[in-house]
C-alpha cells in the first residue's frame, strides 16, 4: 500500500525548516532579514494556488500599508527628514522610518506566506502529531488551527459572494464598511462553528492520547536533509567572518535569498500530495 | 445461571438543562439500547439529538453550562467516569459535516487515525485499514486527499474510520443531512452491511427517515425532552403522532393521502398491497397545458461559465424563466445548481454568452430595494444583521408595526426570536426567517437554494404554501433542490442539470414521469405496478 508520507519531508525536517527561517527573519538585522524574507516569499508563493495567492496578496497589501504607515507615523528616528509638522505636536517624518516600516512589513509578509504554504510541505496532521507527542494540548490547538485555515479560505469565498449580493442595495460608504465588518465576523463565526465539529471529531477519535503510533512511521529520505541544511547553511554563512572571504562578501545576500528554495532542488513531487 | 445481559447504553431519569438559557432539553429521559440493536432516533429541530449523541459518546464536556441529573451508562458504567481511550476503542462516532471531521492528508491515514491515537502497532493498523478499505470499496481512494472527495465518499471514509476502531457501537449524528438523495439512500445499506458483518450495535440520529426505516429494528421519536415513541419501524410508521409531526416516510404518506389504512415502508411492500387492492387507474397526463406566457424575467443565451482552477463548466444554451412560474432545478451534488443561481443573480459573471434580466418593478414591494431575493444554501450567508428584528426591519424600513408584518411574524412563529441574533438560531429557525423575509420582500425573482433542507416537516409544508403564494403574486421562483417530492408538489417546470448542462427540461409532471430516480413516489409506485 502506498505511503503518502514518502512525498513529503519528515515532519521534523519540515519543522526545522519553518522554525529556522522564521528565526533568521526575526533575529537578524535588516539587510539579512530582508534577503531571507524575499527568499521565503520566493519559496512560498509558487506553492500557493491562484485563489490562495489572491487572498494572501489582499491580506498582505492591507498589512503592508498598516505596518508601514504605523512606522511612518509614530517612528521619528532617522536623519533624512522628508517633512515636518508643527500641529498637534511638533515632529518630523523621516525616510528612515518609512524604510524601517517597509522592512518590518516585508518580514511579516514572509512569515505569513511561509505559514500559509506550510500545509503544502508538511501535512497538518503530521505537523500536529509531531508537536502533540511533546505537548498534547498545544498539538490539538495546532491541529485545529491548521485544519481551520483552509476552511477560512473556502468560507471567505462564500462570504464574498454574500457581500456582493448585499452591497448594491446600500450605496453609503459607512454602511459598506459596517457590512464588510459584519460579514467578516460572520465568516469567523462560521469557521469557528466548523472547528467545533473538528474538535468533536478529534476528541472521539482519541487525538492526544499517548503513547501514539503511526501506520507509516515517516521515513527520513536523504533529500529531506535539504530542509535541514537550508536554514543551517544560512546561519553558518552569517557566523563566518565575511570580510576574509571576498566572494561571499559580495554575494551573501543573493545566496541567502536563494537558500530557502534549496529543498525544491530535491524533486518536483516533494510538494505534491 | 446465565449472566444477565447489560444494555449497551442506558439512560435513566436524565434531566439536562441550560440554566443560563432557562432551557430544559431533556426531562426525566429514559432510554435503553441493547446489544445488536439498530436504532433510529428522529426529532424536530432543537429537540436535542446532537446533545444526546454527544452525551453517549462522552464528548459532552461543556459541563459548566449544563445541569445534568440522572444517569447515562455505557455497559453499566457512567459514561463521564470512563477512560477516553476505552471509550474511543469501543464507541465510534460520526457527525453531520464530513469535511469538518476530516483530519488527515490521505484517505488511508484518515482511516488509520484513531488506531494510531490508540497506539496500535503499525503492522496491525495497516492490516485493519486494508481490510476495512476492502469492505467499504475504498481501495482506489486510499491515496487521495479526503478534502477532494465528494460529500458521500468522505462520509463513507469517516464511517470506515469509525468502524476500524470501534469494537462495540456506532453513534451517528445526522450523517445523511449533507448527502444528496442517491448517496443518502445507499448509506444506510452500508450500515446494515457492517452491522451484519461486524456485529456492531448502531444508533443513528436522523430526520431523513425514509432510507433508514426499512433496515432498523427500532425507531424512536425524541420530542419535548422525552423519547415519546420507541417501536419496531412497521408499527412506528402507523402511529398518528408521526404523521402529525410530519415524520411519515414518503411511501406511507402517499397511502395516507390516498385515504388508505396501510403504511408500507418499502416500494415492494407498497406494490404487494396495491396488487391485491389496486388504486383507481392512473390517468397519465399526456396533454401539456400551455399556461398563458407572462413576461420573461430571466433569459440565459449560450451562457458558459468556467472556473479557472478546475474543469467545471456551466453551459446553458437557452433557458427562460417567466414571471409567476416556479422552476425546479434538479441534480446531484456538484451538478451546478448553486452556480446557476449565482449567475442568475449576477453575483457571478458568465465567461461568455448573455443573461438578460428583466425584473418588472411593478411586482416589487415598494419598500424593498432589490428585485431579486436570494435564499442561500447556508442561510447564515444572508443573515448579517444584529437581530431577527433588524433582518425584518431592513425589509420594512418605514414602519415595523404593520399588520402585514405581524401576520408574517406570527405565521412563521418568529415572535420569541425577534431579539435574538440570527446566528444563534437553529438551522430550521434560520431557514424560517429567510422564508418570512422572502414573503415580506415579494421580489420579482426568488432564487432559493435548497430552502427546505433544514426544515422539519411542519415548516416544510408551510414553505410549499409560501412558494405557491409568491408565484401567484407574480414572482418567478427558481428553486435548486434535490427533493423531487418538493418539485412534484409545487414546480410548474423542472430542469435536470448534470455537470453544468441541462439534460432534461419540461413540465414537472412530464420530467418526473420519465425519470427513474428523479421521479416522485407516486410515479415509482405506478411504474412498479405496471411491470
Amino acid at each position: 500500500m502506498a505511503n503518502s508520507f514518502k512525498y513529503t519531508p519528515h515532519p521534523l525536517a519540515g519543522l526545522s525548516f519553518l522554525a529556522g527561517w522564521c528565526g533568521i527573519i526575526l533575529s537578524t538585522p535588516p539587510p539579512t532579514a530582508l534577503a531571507a524574507s524575499i527568499g521565503c516569499l520566493l519559496f512560498a508563493i509558487p506553492s500557493l494556488s491562484p485563489r490562495q495567492l489572491r487572498s494572501a496578496l489582499l491580506a498582505a497589501s492591507i498589512f503592508f500599508v498598516i505596518i508601514t504607515s504605523f512606522h511612518f507615523l509614530f517612528d521619528t528616528r532617522g536623519k533624512t527628514i522628508l517633512f515636518h509638522i508643527s500641529w498637534p505636536i511638533s515632529r518630523p517624518f523621516t525616510l528612515d522610518s518609512l524604510q524601517q516600516g517597509s522592512i518590518q512589513a516585508t518580514k511579516f509578509l514572509a512569515i505569513l506566506a511561509l505559514g500559509s504554504s506550510t500545509p503544502k510541505f508538511i501535512p497538518p496532521d503530521s505537523l500536529a502529531r509531531s508537536i502533540a507527542i511533546l505537548f498534547p494540548k498545544f498539538g490539538t490547538l495546532i491541529f485545529l488551527t491548521l485544519a481551520t485555515l483552509p476552511r477560512l479560505l473556502s468560507n471567505s469565498e462564500r462570504i464574498l459572494l454574500a457581500y456582493k449580493f448585499c452591497l448594491p442595495h446600500h450605496p453609503l460608504t459607512s454602511f459598506r464598511i459596517l457590512l464588510s465588518t459584519k460579514l467578516w465576523l460572520a465568516l469567523l463565526d462560521q469557521t469557528l462553528a466548523d472547528a467545533v465539529q473538528t474538535s468533536l471529531s478529534l476528541h472521539c477519535r482519541g487525538f492526544g492520547l499517548s503513547p501514539r503510533t503511526s501506520a507509516y512511521p515517516p521515513p527520513f529520505h536523504p533529500s529531506h536533509f535539504l530542509f535541514l541544511i537550508s536554514p543551517l547553511l544560512a546561519i553558518s554563512l552569517l557566523l563566518i567572518p565575511l570580510p576574509k572571504i571576498q566572494f561571499l562578501d559580495k554575494f551573501i545576500y543573493l545566496i541567502i535569498t536563494l537558500l530557502p528554495s534549496l529543498p525544491k532542488l530535491s524533486s518536483s513531487h516533494t510538494f505534491t500530495h | 445461571m446465565p449472566k444477565p445481559i447489560t444494555p449497551i447504553f442506558q439512560i435513566q431519569n436524565l434531566t439536562l438543562s441550560f440554566p443560563a438559557k432557562n432551557l430544559t432539553l431533556f426531562h426525566n429521559l429514559d432510554f435503553c439500547v441493547h446489544e445488536g440493536d439498530f436504532v433510529l432516533i428522529c426529532g424536530t429541530n432543537g429537540s436535542g439529538k446532537s446533545t444526546l449523541a454527544r452525551l453517549l459518546t462522552g464528548s459532552l464536556d461543556d459541563t459548566s453550562h449544563l445541569q445534568i441529573q440522572g444517569k447515562a451508562l455505557y455497559r453499566g458504567k457512567e459514561i463521564p467516569s470512563l477512560d477516553r481511550r476505552y471509550l474511543c476503542s469501543k464507541i465510534g462516532a460520526i457527525w453531520q459535516n464530513p469535511y469538518a471531521q476530516s483530519l488527515a492528508s490521505s484517505v488511508e491515514l484518515e482511516i488509520a487515525f484513531t488506531l494510531e491515537n490508540l497506539g496500535l502497532p503499525p503492522e496491525k493498523i495497516r492490516r485493519r485499514v486494508a481490510e476495512i478499505a476492502a469492505i467499504f470499496g475504498l481501495e482506489n481512494l486510499l491515496e487521495k486527499n479526503p478534502r477532494k472527495l465528494s460529500g458521500g465518499e468522505l462520509q463513507k471514509v469517516m464511517l470506515a474510520s469509525a468502524v476500524t476502531s470501534a469494537s462495540d457501537v456506532l453513534v451517528l449524528d445526522e450523517p445523511l443531512s449533507r448527502l444528496d438523495p442517491p448517496t443518502a439512500n445507499l448509506f444506510p445499506l452500508l450500515l446494515e452491511k457492517i452491522r451484519n458483518e461486524l456485529g456492531l450495535t448502531i444508533l443513528i440520529f436522523e430526520n431523513r427517515i425514509d432510507p433508514c426505516l426499512p433496515i432498523v429494528n427500532r425507531a424512536a421519536l425524541l420530542h419535548h425532552g422525552k423519547i415519546c415513541l420507541d417501536l419496531p419501524p412497521a408499527i412506528f410508521v402507523q402511529n398518528p403522532q408521526i404523521h402529525h409531526l410530519g415524520f411519515s416516510p414518503k411511501i406511507a404518506s402517499w397511502f395516507a393521502q390516498n385515504n388508505r389504512p396501510e403504511r408500507p415502508l418499502t416500494l415492494p411492500d407498497a406494490v404487494a398491497i396495491l396488487r391485491n387492492n389496486p388504486p383507481p387507474p392512473y390517468q397519465k397526463n399526456t396533454h401539456i397545458p400551455q399556461p398563458p406566457r407572462k413576461p420573461k424575467v430571466l433569459t440565459f443565451q449560450n451562457v458558459i461559465y468556467s472556473k479557472k482552477e478546475d474543469s467545471f463548466v456551466i453551459n446553458i444554451k437557452d433557458l427562460s424563466i417567466y414571471s409567476g412560474e416556479i422552476v425546479a432545478i434538479l441534480g446531484s451534488n456538484g451538478a451546478g445548481k448553486t452556480t446557476l443561481l449565482l449567475l442568475a443573480l449576477g453575483i457571478l459573471e458568465p465567461t461568455s454568452g448573455k443573461i438578460h434580466r428583466n425584473f418588472p418593478s411593478t411586482l416589487l414591494n415598494e419598500n424593498f430595494p432589490t428585485k431579486a431575493f436570494w435564499i442561500p444554501q447556508e442561510p447564515e450567508d444572508a443573515l448579517w444583521q444584529d437581530s431577527v428584528r433588524s433582518v425584518l426591519e431592513t425589509l420594512t424600513p418605514n414602519s415595523f408595526d404593520t399588520p402585514h408584518l405581524s401576520q408574517i411574524i406570527s405565521r412563521f412563529s418568529l415572535q420569541n426570536l425577534l431579539p435574538l441574533h440570527p446566528r444563534n438560531l437553529s438551522g430550521g429557525e434560520k431557514a424560517r426567517l429567510l422564508l418570512a423575509s422572502a414573503l415580506l420582500a415579494q421580489p420579482a425573482v426568488l432564487l432559493a437554494d435548497e430552502p427546505t433542507r433544514e426544515l422539519d416537516p411542519r415548516w416544510y409544508s408551510e414553505a410549499q404554501n409560501l412558494f405557491r403564494e409568491l408565484a401567484a403574486a407574480g414572482s418567478a421562483i427558481l428553486l435548486a433542490t434535490e427533493d423531487t417530492e418538493l418539485a412534484a408538489a409545487i414546480a410548474d417546470r423542472a430542469i435536470i442539470l448534470q455537470r453544468g448542462k441541462i439534460i432534461a427540461s419540461g413540465p414537472t409532471h412530464q420530467i418526473l414521469d420519465d425519470g427513474i430516480f428523479y421521479t416522485s413516489v407516486e410515479n415509482r409506485i405506478r411504474k412498479s405496478l405496471e411491470k
